[in-house]
């Protein structure tokens, strides 16, 4: 009964849920006329233009055309444009992906698996490939508790489908790989404040640059306030099941985060650190806390790294990564249920995370990739103390360690022809030990035409709560999954660009909540899903991607699973409406009928966000509106507990100044 | 009430149909493109590097023979090149686009584009370098330690953008003058000491 009060949220239940996703992005073809122009761009306007690339499928830099995944990737141009706060905000817009958010956290929905309780320990998260998601809840922030400001985000590649092969446990159904500015891109300083209607306020200060002696540094520090909701109305199921009377939770839906980041690199040396610290105001229905008392908690992350890459031969790198990671989490509530007594949650983790990895360019073109990873859990501390009964109390404290070789070999079979093969051996010191295969098969017939046929296998070991609750002692194994995927990308012409994807997984092992509050593995889920994308690139500098997705995931009994939309539609257009500097930028998104986590049915809805952007206005200027949610219409989310409602509209004003 | 947003739809629909409206009716104007293929933005360097470069009056054997870039083992590349320098001139010259399918043929070039791995006789860059030693060859590639391996100029990448370095030892050994506004741009590196890009 006790064990699941390890985890962040109150009531856990067993139910499992599906869906699935993804997407692509391409690159974009010319026509005569335009690549005729191209010619006559400057060089110093050559420099600045945006080439696609991703680094986050492989490790290494390579043309999207051959990462044997799908990958979707938004730029710093986009973020901006779109007026994205947050990643889950960028999130919302990827394709095939749903956000659930009980205003506490945000969870991402992702492949056809979503679950309102599992803090996205399924995703794996990164900033340029360093893993955010901690050691006790495995849990990848998303939310205004991510480590970095959007503002400092240079590009975000969305790797979908399992991506364990190389980084082993967590990425499940995907990963997140956030890649942060320069100094180069910051050249110089910048100061920003943004006001919102919550209200809420937002400043950022950041000066970054490279100097004659090649020394590249970034240093930023944000603070953000927010009141959130001011008369938040509790869903009317939540009052049945409460008992509550009262309709409105008054000013407990606030929001405070600082963060810092810092970034110099030298030559061969990379040192980065990051840190966030958010408090935030819970809401009734997540900790199951009345109106009288509510909860309140505290998120920190904090991790500091040396990276250090050298070439030992013209043909070879060798990049080697040592950070340090902490993670820490208190709250303080009094739940309405189960026991009335004030409980104090607290969790803290310390890790060593260590990292090499050698890849060498064969002249055949061959790409391999080997490399080794260790990571040492010093401290994983988490506790529940009943303030009132101690007997009631329940806490772990424990360490553990993991050491993963890994390796992927890209073989070049023919001109248009690639393999990728690669594979990730993972042992934990709480036993549990997995192999995960990747295998990519690549077909490029025509400059404008690529087909890749990718299997893959994942896994996630069960975090340090749900070992602590598990039904029987070393019960639990780790969740695995297998994926199948066929993915179609086609260059219509100079602007259009199509993809299709077919997709199967296979999930086993789940692990779920018993209603005793225990954990098990549970039984088999099944999702298999067609997603459809389209992009384009017009000359005149306007953007458009649309996406589709229909799936379907099912337990062994053939039931439907909990919080798995069957359709997803998305629309995403940015155009510049007066001169170059004037954009309109707008995003629709439909999610298709859902059910909540206690099987009750939770409505579709369409909701689109508007953002006005006037760039390197009076030369140093960039301004901005947004207005989230534009029609006000409310939806419900589900979270661990029931439902929550949506956020209603809300307008950012938003000034950025470079000097 | 949570379904109080399907009363909205009709609304967001509109707010739909009118964005992709004005999406599509400025998509045709205009120009100006944002270029997402790195094999176009590396044609529209190339043909910058042309520019500013001064090659000897011995890189041609006669006054009316056509500037030639050969590229070897980028097809689109290619393709984009041919539309970039189609009808223009460059150094005073018209402009040929040669695909490059065996090393002999290399020595023929001013600006020699190579791209190893995918190339047709499946020779390492080393080799390439090889066949075009002591001649008049602006060498470029996207390639870590192209320029310890006698390359000229070298793409890389830098967050979104792809940016080049260039070796000025190796450029002055082939008898080329760069122009200061290229070396300006350039991350500048010699060839013993390629510095690490990511």
């Amino acid at each position: 009964m006790t064990s699941a009060l390890f985890y962040k949220s109150w009531r856990l239940q067993a139910v499992i849920l599906i869906i699935t996703c993804q997407s692509q992005a391409q690159l974009s073809p010319l026509s005569n006329n335009e690549s005729a122009t191209l010619g006559e761009i400057p060089l110093e306007q050559l420099m600045q233009l945006p080439v696609e690339f991703v680094t986050g499928a492989s490790k290494y830099e390579q043309n999207i055309q051959r990462a044997p995944a799908s990958v979707t990737v938004f730029t710093s141009e986009d973020i901006q444009n779109y007026g994205w706060q947050t990643l889950a905000d960028a999130l919302r817009s990827a394709p095939g992906f749903f956000i659930n958010s009980d205003r506490f956290y945000d969870y991402m929905g992702n492949r056809g698996f979503s679950r309102p309780y599992d803090y996205n320990s399924r995703t794996l998260v990164l900033v340029d490939g360093h893993r955010i998601n901690d050691s006790i809840f495995q849990q990848g922030s998303i939310g205004t508790d991510f480590i970095l400001d959007m503002d400092l985000v240079e590009r975000i590649e969305i790797i979908h489908g399992p991506s364990s092969s190389l980084y082993g446990s967590s990425a499940f159904y995907g990963a997140v790989n956030v890649i942060p500015k320069k100094g180069s891109d910051i050249a110089g300083g910048q100061a920003s404040a943004s006001l919102g209607s919550e209200p809420s306020a937002k400043g950022r200060f950041t000066t970054g640059n490279r100097t004659a002696s090649g020394v590249d540094y970034v240093i930023s520090a944000t603070e953000w306030w927010s009141s959130g909701e001011k008369d938040f109305a509790l869903p009317q199921s939540w009052r049945t099941a409460t008992g509550l009377t009262s309709l409105n939770a008054a000013n407990q839906d606030g929001m405070h985060n600082q963060s810092v980041y810092a970034n110099a690199t030298w030559k061969w040396l990379e040192l980065e650190s990051a840190y966030i610290m958010r408090d935030k105001d819970v809401l009734p229905p997540v900790y199951a806390t009345n109106l009288t008392d509510p909860a309140h908690a505290t998120d920190q992350r904090a991790y500091a790294l040396a990276r250090a890459t050298g070439h030992p031969t013209a043909d070879s790198s060798l990049v080697t990564t040592v950070s340090v990671d902490y993670y820490g989490y208190d709250a303080l509530f009094s739940p309405s249920f189960i026991s009335f007594d004030e409980q104090k949650l607290h969790t803290e983790a310390l890790s060593l995370n260590f990292e090499t990895r050698w890849q060498q360019t064969f002249d055949n073109g061959n790409v391999m990739i080997a490399g080794l990873e260790y990571q040492e859990n010093f401290i994983q501390r988490t506790s529940r103390d009943d303030l009132v009964n101690a007997a009631n109390s329940v806490s772990v404290d424990t360490s553990s360690n993991y050491v993963s070789p890994f390796t992927q070999f890209d073989w070049v079979l023919a001109h248009n022809l690639f393999l990728s093969t690669g594979a990730r051996f993972d042992s934990y010191s709480t036993g549990e030990q997995r192999l995960t295969p990747r295998i990519g098969l690549i077909w490029i017939p025509t400059p404008a035409t690529d087909f890749k046929l990718l299997y893959g296998q994942a896994f996630r070991v069960p975090n340090v709560g749900e070992r602590a609750a598990e039904a029987t002692p070393s019960g639990l194994k780790p969740e695995t999954n297998q994926s199948w995927e066929l993915v179609a990308n086609h260059k219509l012409n100079s602007i259009w660009r199509l993809d299709a994807h077919l997709y199967y997984t296979d999930s086993s092992n789940l692990i779920i909540y018993t209603p005793a509050g225990t954990t098990i593995n549970s039984e088999k889920i099944t999702t298999q899903g067609f997603e459809t994308g389209a992009t384009a690139f017009f000359p005149s500098n306007i953007q458009v991607r649309a996406s589709g997705t229909l799936q379907r995931s099912y337990d062994a009994n053939g039931h439907n699973v909990v919080d798995a939309p069957r359709t997803l539609f998305k629309l995403n257009a940015s155009a510049p409406v007066y001169e170059k500097w004037l954009r309109a930028s707008m995003e629709v998104q439909y999610v298709g009928d859902r059910q909540d986590i206690n099987g009750d049915p939770l409505g579709h809805y369409l909701t689109a966000n508007f953002t006005l952007r006037a760039i390197h206005v009076w030369r140093r200027w960039d301004l901005s509106l947004s207005v989230y949610n534009i029609s006000g219409g409310q939806w419900a989310d589900s979270t661990s507990s029931g439902q929550i409602q949506s956020i209603p509209t809300s307008v950012v004003g938003k000034v950025t100044l470079d000097f | 009430m949570i379904f109080r947003l399907v009363m909205h739809w009709r609304r967001l629909l509109f707010a739909s149909l009118v964005a992709i409206g004005f999406t599509v009716t400025l998509g045709g104007s205009q120009s100006t493109g944002t270029v997402f293929s790195a094999d176009a933005v590396k044609a529209a360097y190339l043909v910058n590097f042309i520019r500013f470069t001064e090659w000897p009056a011995s890189a041609f054997r006669s006054d009316d023979v056509p500037f030639v870039i050969g590229v070897a083992g980028n097809k689109e590349l290619e393709d984009y090149l041919w539309k970039i320098t189609d009808g223009k001139t460059l150094q005073g010259r018209k402009v040929r686009v040669v695909r490059l399918i065996n090393l002999e043929d290399a020595a023929d070039c001013q600006l020699l584009y190579i791209q190893a791995a995918d190339s047709l006789p499946g020779v390492p860059t080393a080799d390439w370098l090889a066949a075009i030693r002591k001649k008049n060859v602006l060498t470029v590639a996207n390639e870590p330690g192209f320029i310890a391996k006698g390359g000229i100029i070298n793409f890389y990448t830098d967050g979104n953008n792809l940016r080049f370095e260039i070796s000025p030892v190796t450029a002055e050994a082939a008898g080329l003058k760069l122009s200061s506004r290229l070396l300006a741009l350039a991350r500048i590196v010699r060839p013993d000491a390629p510095s690490p890009s990511r």
